[in-house]
């Protein structure tokens, strides 16, 4: 040991270790590789061995604080110690590392060319061409095989905990769902299988970053995070080299001074590098500069500079000044009070900073900032959430969640969109009650939802357990009426019988001449098809309708594409797909078609306060409830919604709804505007009031069938309901009989393949408890694999049955004169004669003993009609009976007397 | 001194406008006024486009949904009732004078500008008769048409605006073939020409039909509508009369332009006397199996010369009103036919005294049983309309 006492001594120590592995040129010295290992492999993000020497130093620190319990240890689930995998730096490293084997693959093939003698002339441009030419440059398919996979092929992983998952399509369900995924942010696959729930925990740390609000319910909760709405992440890396000056010129000591007393004195490091160190004291008055500085645009410090001043403590935070600059950061603006300027805070700084939410709560002797809005922390979606604050919290995360599967307008330009699937809602509304942020998004031009006059009454029973009541009228004017559009691309390339050159197609589209276009035999396909083979912009199209024709040419004759969908569709649009050129001939199609969505019994809509239900009924307008302005509800839905969910920020909605469609105003719904001094209800109400309603928004109502005045008083309000993309359409399933299995002969399941619905233990378990014996059998045999097997009765087996070949009424006499018993249809039990015959055959030999009588020993058969036969036969072998079984239950006989066990049905 | 039954119903208008009118009806069962109202939004027969065929249409909404919402244009349709057959009782194939309209929509935008297509681009035209097909019987329709039947309402009228049905924009083009029918809302609410009806008795609540919730003050919290002046306020000290009913009714019958609001109140009165006449026609003893085969249709009218009933026609049954003997051309206000109208207790305009006519057998005497059997004879109709479709 302690041998290495110079630099040098150390680094050619460490080259000779570590060259077997480090795979460097040959001729490079011990010492250059020591140099190289330290360079590439310890503290990357220092340049200097003396930086990362002091880095080294300053860890070793911490570590003996942390063990000493002087500091507690940093939390890595905390957004306060993370950044963001941006996909540029992960489609840089992607790039680069595609390069480096790029390099490498150069030098193994001019190595290789050297080991093997091939003349190699370094001073001739001809052979790097050669071997250049050689090599695959292709990047660009390593990135776009990333891209359409989102696994990552490589061969250091990246430094990453995941190899796949990484792209996700961006959905453009809505405008909603679209905007998140660009805004969402995913803790990464590992953590979602760990059985800890510690990562998933919503920190204070995440406060303003990360939204509380939006995350998903079920397995990725608080993995899949949605960026606050006024967090940005910082990509651009900040001008900092002048700031180790700047700060020693303010009291801070240098790094390299050559002694410090470490106790005394905190550590100041710019981006993981110590620039130097300061007193308690100094370092504060340090932060202090740098805010001013950086707000005020002063000493060129920029904005975007986060200055984590974590101050001593005991058993807290190891203490220091930390300043950072790099990119991947998260950063937010707040109002930095001193100077009343705009300030960016990251979440390390954020923990030891003190920001007011509202003005009215800055504590001036506290404070330093305070927000700029107290929506601030939501996402865009929470902050789309009218009345957020009134509401109980998962209602406002379910809200997040069905705002993304709404049926809404995704896109403004629908004419010039070739997405496969997109739903729209046609009567889409701009909805009276919206957050100050709607507009601000210019949300009105994505309409979501419908504003629906909603009645909170249990009427009917048909609003039983969420499902709501739809007004047959409101239904027939358009009520949440959507479309869907969906797209199919016909290439005839793919077609069977396309010619593999690219130059002359053999098919073409259009329709042939044995294809009669008029007169009493004109094709069916006239209706739809145009005499260019395209169908018509427009045309109904009924399941397995033709959708495009083509002329092949080795035939002469012309075939047809059939429409795959099952439901009715019209044709939208129809493209033309060519070559960029556009001189190749028409050989692809691309087929936008439109589905209409009315709504129907069993669709899936919802406020937006997660109150989601289905429709149960049209009702006609005449037999809903009125109020005594005759104004009739579009929805009713049940007031059992409301205790135990506690949305009452739908009540306000609703309320505050009524009052603007009466006033004509938009209200506004921005949460944490309201005081318990200054209540919403009483602001609403007020207006109501105004407009001759009753303060709380009740109002009497009529029974539209009997004109009967209701003995409560109703809530009547308008709230703005959302269709979800759910509909019935897509889920019913019905089957009566169908396919089966053919190994089993049971129902198949799946919707696409008409098969059934399973049976299964449980609901076998409820039938039975209730007795329902019948219904039981009915269910799990006759309407399933009903079958009936002959089994022995001598031996109970049900995979041993034989035929003899006879006709009905027949009996057969073998060699040994006995009569064979059978079955009338001259089925026998193969191993019960078997042994039978066996048996006879013992008991001849040994009656025969002495005489030598012995039988010819063919096989005759005779087949006598059973009128004709005496004496009785004998019972071994034929005795076989029909019985019920499963059809499965043959298939387990068979497969458990493959594996040696005989399956012995009892017949009584 | 006569008790509360035996006075004659009565009805006060106390407000009529051109889309509107405001009527007290009084001394009448709740199960009637109810009634009165169900009839007046779901089966009074209107026209509207029901078919639309689309030669061209390259804006940006699709096909259906402009046919949807040419649907909802609201189309002047004053005496339906005799001026266009329902195409299933009409003798004709697919459709014929007699019992369809035709209006064309050709619009097609050269303007640097967003266009509207409105409802004043609709033109009626005269509906095409295929020469080849047989002729339908001609009959007495065409002669009861209007001048402005069948014409989308506010057409060519200043101050009313039109209804929108599509924004174009250059290059666009729109042009289609629109087919009016004849139906009624419980089919579709196209054919409703009720916007809304308000309906409201009782409005201090002296019956106790309903409860004011209220948290502080029931005055505070619960602004009384404008009919509780019509009506004492209850005193302090006044008994809750348990036996009390209901029978002053407070209607607002405000129409979408189709029909005028008396008409669609007349009709709604005659309707529900159709309604009634041929409850009592099924509930009577058939002599013999020729009437029951003429009954097929529980909700049809009943065609005049039909015997069994009211021994007139249905002009002369429901009430002097109608002196003019026919219906009004025009929809628009005619306050002179509605008898005295605003001026107070005259109940001259449709109120029928308990002797008048024939009719009386049709429902006079028998209101009682009549009203309370109304609305359970109202369902089983309801599901040969194929309501619950």
């Amino acid at each position: 040991m302690y041998t290495m006492h110079i630099g040098e001594q150390c680094l050619e120590y460490l080259g000779d270790k570590f060259r077997v592995i480090l795979n460097l040129p040959e001729d490079w010295s011990n010492a250059a590789q020591g140099a190289w290992l330290l360079q590439k492999m310890v503290l990357v993000h220092l340049d200097s061995p003396r930086d990362k020497f002091r880095m080294l130093i300053f860890m070793l620190r911490k570590l003996y604080a942390t063990v000493s319990g002087a500091c507690c240890a940093d939390n890595p689930d905390s957004p306060q110690h993370q950044e963001v995998l941006l996909p540029g730096s992960l489609y840089g490293m992607i790039i680069k590392e595609r390069m480096e084997e790029i390099l490498n693959n150069i030098r193994s093939s001019i190595s290789t060319d050297v080991r093997n003698g091939v003349a190699v002339d370094f001073h001739d441009k001809r052979y790097f061409m050669k071997i250049l030419s050689k090599i695959n440059f292709d990047i660009g398919s390593k990135l776009s095989n990333f891209l359409a996979t989102g696994n990552l092929v490589s061969p250091t992983g990246l430094d990453l905990q995941q190899a796949s998952g990484f792209t996700i399509i961006a959905e453009k369900l809505n405008w909603q769902r679209y905007i998140s995924h660009f805004r969402c942010i995913h803790r990464g696959a590992f953590f979602a299988e760990l059985k800890t729930t510690t990562v998933r925990k919503l920190l204070p740390e995440a406060w303003g970053f990360l939204c509380p609000v939006h995350t998903p319910d079920g397995s990725p909760c608080g993995l899949l995070n949605h960026l606050s709405r006024t967090c940005r992440i910082v990509t651009s890396p900040l001008s900092v080299a002048h700031i180790p000056a700047l700060l020693a010129a303010h009291g801070m000591t240098q790094a390299f001074t050559p002694s410090i007393d470490g106790g005394r004195n905190i550590c100041v490091q710019l981006d993981g590098r110590v620039i130097g160190w300061a007193r308690p004291a100094v370092a504060n008055q340090l932060a202090n500069n740098l805010r001013i500085w950086k707000t005020e645009e002063k000493q060129e410090v920029p904005l975007d500079l986060e200055i984590g001043l974590v101050p001593e403590s005991k058993g807290g935070q190891y203490p220091g000044l930390f300043l950072f600059s790099t990119r991947a950061r998260m950063m937010r603006p707040v109002k930095y009070l001193p100077n009343g300027r705009d300030d960016q805070v990251g979440p390390f700084e954020q923990v030891y900073m003190d920001i007011a939410c509202t003005p009215e709560e800055i504590d001036p002797s506290i404070c330093t900032h305070v927000e700029h809005d107290p929506t601030n922390f939501l996402s865009i979606l929470a902050n789309l959430t009218p009345f957020s604050d009134f509401n109980q919290s998962p209602r406002n995360i379910y809200q997040c969640q069905m705002g993304k599967q709404t049926m809404g307008t995704p896109s403004t330009a629908l004419q010039h969109r070739t997405d496969n699937k997109l739903y729209r809602l046609q009567t889409g509304q701009s909805p009276v009650v919206r957050p100050a942020l709607h507009n601000t998004y210019a949300m009105d031009a994505f309409p979501n939802g419908t504003n629906a006059v909603v009645a909170v009454i249990s009427y009917t029973g048909y609003d039983m357990e969420d499902a709501m009541i739809l007004n047959k009228s409101a239904h027939e004017r358009g009520f949440a009426y959507g479309t869907v559009y969906k797209s199919q691309i016909i290439d005839l390339k793919d077609v069977r019988g396309a010619s593999k050159s690219t130059s002359a197609p053999s098919l073409h589209f259009g329709l042939g001449k044995d294809i009669v276009t008029s007169g009493e035999k004109t094709h069916s396909c006239i209706n739809i098809l145009d005499g260019d083979g395209l169908p018509g912009v427009g045309v109904k199209l009924q399941p397995g309708d033709y959708i495009a024709a083509y002329i092949d040419d080795t035939t002469g004759r012309t075939k047809f594409v059939r429409y795959k969908g099952d439901e009715i569709a019209y044709v939208d649009q129809v493209r033309l797909l060519g070559s960029d050129a556009g001189d190749s001939e028409l050989q692809k199609l691309h087929i936008t078609l439109r589905i209409t969505r009315s709504p129907v019994i069993g669709d899936k809509f919802s406020s937006r306060h997660g109150q989601k239900g289905v429709c149960s009924q049209k009702w006609p307008a005449v037999d809903m409830p009125f109020s005594e302005s005759g104004l009739q509800p579009d929805v009713i839905i049940n007031p059992h919604a409301f205790p135990s969910r506690m949305t009452i920020g739908m009540l306000v909605e609703s309320m505050a709804g009524k009052a603007g469609a009466m006033h004509g105003l938009a209200q506004d719904a921005t949460p944490f505007k309201f005081t318990e001094k200054d209540t919403a209800i009483n602001y609403f109400g007020e207006q109501l009031l105004a407009a001759g309603y009753n303060y709380y928004g009740n109002e009497p109502m009529y029974s539209g069938i009997t004109g009967q005045e209701f003995a409560a008083d109703i809530y009547l309000g308008v709230v703005y309901y959302q269709r979800l993309r759910h509909m019935v359409l897509d889920k019913f399933q019905v089957r009566t009989t169908g396919p089966v299995d053919p190994l089993t002969r049971q129902p198949v399941k799946g919707r696409k393949r008409a098969g059934g619905i399973r049976f299964g233990e449980m609901e076998r378990d409820a039938l039975i408890a209730h007795g329902t014996s019948f219904l039981l059998q009915d269910r799990l045999m006759n309407c399933s694999d009903y079958s009936t097997a002959w089994v022995c009765r001598t031996c109970g087996s049900l995979i041993s049955l034989g035929y003899d070949d006879i006709s009905l009424g027949e009996m057969v006499v073998g060699n040994s004169g006995s009569l064979k018993p059978t079955g009338p249809g001259g089925e026998y039990c193969r191993v019960c004669r078997a042994v039978a015959e066996q048996q006879e055959e013992y008991e001849r030999q040994a009656m025969a003993t002495g005489r030598h009588l012995q039988r010819p020993q063919a096989d005759i058969r005779v087949a006598i009609s059973s009128q004709q036969v005496l004496r009785q036969a004998a019972s071994k072998g034929g005795d076989l009976d029909v019985v019920a079984i499963p059809y499965v239950f043959r298939y387990l006989c068979a497969e458990l007397a493959s594996m040696g066990i005989a399956v012995s049905l009892e017949i009584q | 001194m006569q008790t509360q039954e035996d006075l004659e119903p009565t009805v006060r208008i106390r407000e009529l406008k051109k889309d509107r009118v405001n009527f007290v009806l009084g001394n009448v069962d709740l199960a009637f006024a109810n009634s009165l109202r169900r009839v007046v939004m779901a089966d009074i027969p209107t026209v509207a486009i029901d078919m639309v065929e689309i030669e061209v249409n390259t804006t940006v909404l699709p096909d259906e949904f402009i046919a949807h919402r040419l649907g909802m244009v609201p189309l002047n349709s004053s005496n339906c009732e005799e001026a266009i057959k329902y195409t299933r009782d009409c003798t004709c194939l697919a459709g014929c004078p007699y019992c369809s309209l035709m209006l064309h929509l050709n619009v097609a935008c050269h303007d640097d500008n967003t266009m509207d297509v409105t409802s004043d681009h609709l033109d009626l035209v005269p509906f095409p008769t295929d020469p080849e097909q047989q002729n339908p019987e001609p009959g007495e329709e065409l002669a009861q048409r209007g001048e402005l039947f069948g014409q989308p309402v506010g057409k060519h009228e200043p101050g009313v605006p039109p209804v929108l049905i599509c924004k174009i924009r250059k290059g666009q083009e729109l042009k289609m073939k629109c087919t009016a029918k004849k139906g009624i809302a419980k089919e579709h609410a196209k054919w409703s020409p009720c916007s809304a009806v308000s309906f409201e008795y009782d409005p201090h609540n002296k019956l106790r039909h309903t409860t004011h919730w209220y948290e502080k003050s029931i005055k505070e919290e619960w602004p009384l509508s404008e009919n509780a002046l019509e009506e004492e306020p209850p005193r302090e000290d006044e008994a809750f009369d348990f036996n009390a009913k209901p029978n002053k009714f407070y209607f607002e019958v405000e129409t979408d332009g189709s029909l005028g609001p008396q008409e669609v109140v007349m009709r709604g009165l005659a309707e529900l006397q159709t309604k009634l006449a041929n409850l009592i026609l099924g509930l009577k003893k058939q002599p013999d199996g020729e009437i029951l085969a003429n009954d097929p249709q529980v909700n049809g009218h009943v065609p005049a010369a039909e015997p069994s009933w009211a021994g007139g026609g249905q002009q002369s049954a429901w009430g002097a009103g109608a002196s003019t003997g026919g219906w009004p051309t025009t929809s628009r206000g005619n306050a002179s036919q509605w008898g005295s109208g605003s001026d107070g207790g005259a109940t001259s305009g449709w109120a029928r005294s308990g002797s008048d006519g024939g009719a009386t057998s049709g429902w006079g005497s028998g209101s009682a049983t009549a009203a309370a059997t109304t609305t359970g004879w109202a369902s089983p109709s309801r599901q040969t309309n194929g309501w619950n479709s």
